[in-house]
């Protein structure tokens, strides 16, 4: 039973987070971009404040214990400068983990300037009906099990 | 050539981010009873705050959740930051969708119990607003076929980041320095992302 609260949770905040994303057109990539080309910062206090919102909401839940993982918020100050799991390449020591967030990072900003948008930017476009953006969400959907496939075919899968 | 190059990235940056205020301008010619409801605009700075704190607190969530999963250990430091993302989420659900049988795909075990809806609910969301909003059409903007090719590109590499821009961003506020470089990392691709936009001359 329990894990179907956080099967609602996570749908309520993805409803949320789309009927709102729809109507701010909130783009992460897009601040930093508009911002380099116009010096424009609609969209760049949107990614600023996602920031400084989740910092008030870790600390919050920090403060009241509720946090999941105990004794790691703030990550730097009990892990130091270890990374925060979650990339599915191998990385066996801290230079490695380093040279592949830096890897990962430049790419995904690379291809998203590109393509005209953050992918949760595309998901929105996407659902109001911009063609090429449904094409942009197929080709992620696709692109899991593919990238999957790829790193471990290279052998790279952690 | 500068101002007709930043001209032209002008040009395509507002056909792909179709700014709604604009398409407002556009149908004004409407009776005024045609025109599209007041539905209330969001500023994007809102629209983060609320989206980041959201994303932040589902994290408590995570507390209820069961520790082992049919005797496997689930997680050994629970999956931090991990409120909104739309790599992972994606994958997860996936995932639960496949029921695991799709060999190479190794995700969390829990993900195999317990779908992850969130990326669902943004369509959802998103599809429904536009809709009531009057701002739902099928047109047509970039070349469908380089787009697909973008999003594998993306997913691509958000996969080795572990992380989208949002989940990147919630581990910026988690405090993480790896996330930190990556982060700059990211920005930096954007600017030469963009930089190579301007030279071609605005796609």
């Amino acid at each position: 039973m329990q894990v179907y609260a956080f099967a609602i949770a996570t749908l309520i905040v993805g409803f949320v987070a789309g009927i709102i994303g729809q109507r701010s057109g909130l783009c992460l990539i897009g601040g930093y971009r508009d911002y380099y080309l116009f010096k424009d910062t609609y969209l760049l206090k949107g990614a600023l404040a996602f920031i400084l919102a989740a910092i008030l909401g870790y600390t919050i839940l920090a403060i009241t214990g509720t946090i999941f993982a105990t004794g790691t918020f703030p990550w730097a100050f009990y892990k130091g400068l270890s990374a925060i799991p979650g990339t599915i390449v191998k990385t066996t020591t801290l230079e490695s983990s380093y040279l592949v967030a830096a890897i990962g990072g430049f790419g995904v900003g690379f291809f998203s300037a590109l393509a005209g948008g953050c992918p949760f930017r595309q998901h929105i476009m996407a659902s109001e009906g911009s063609k090429g953006s449904i094409a942009y969400v197929i080709g992620w959907w696709i692109g899991v099990p593919i990238t999957y496939a790829i790193i471990y075919a290279l052998g790279l899968l952690a | 050539m500068r101002e007709k190059a930043l001209h032209n990235v002008m040009k395509t940056t507002i056909l792909l981010n179709k700014n709604i205020n604009s398409k407002l301008e556009e149908e004004s010619p409407l009776k005024e009873s045609e025109k599209r409801p007041v539905f209330p605009r969001l500023k994007a700075w809102q629209a983060g705050f609320i989206v980041g704190l959201s994303a932040a607190l589902i994290q408590a969530v995570y507390n209820i959740m069961p520790k082992t999963v049919e005797g496997v250990k689930a997680y050994s430091i629970g999956p931090v930051a991990y409120g909104f993302c739309m790599f992972c989420h994606v994958r997860d659900f996936v995932n639960w969708f496949l029921k695991g049988s799709i060999p190479w795909l190794k995700v969390a075990p829990i993900s195999a119990v317990v779908p992850v809806l969130s990326v669902v609910g943004v369509l959802v969301g998103g599809s429904l607003t536009a809709i009531a909003a009057k701002d739902f059409s099928f047109r047509k903007t970039t070349n469908p076929v380089s787009s697909f090719i973008y999003g594998v590109l993306v997913v691509f590499f958000a996969a080795v980041l572990g992380a989208c821009p949002w989940r990147l961003s919630l581990r910026v506020a988690y405090f993480g320095v790896v996330a930190f470089v990556g982060w700059i990392f990211l920005i930096l691709g954007v600017l030469v992302a963009t930089k190579f936009i301007l030279k071609r001359g605005g796609g």
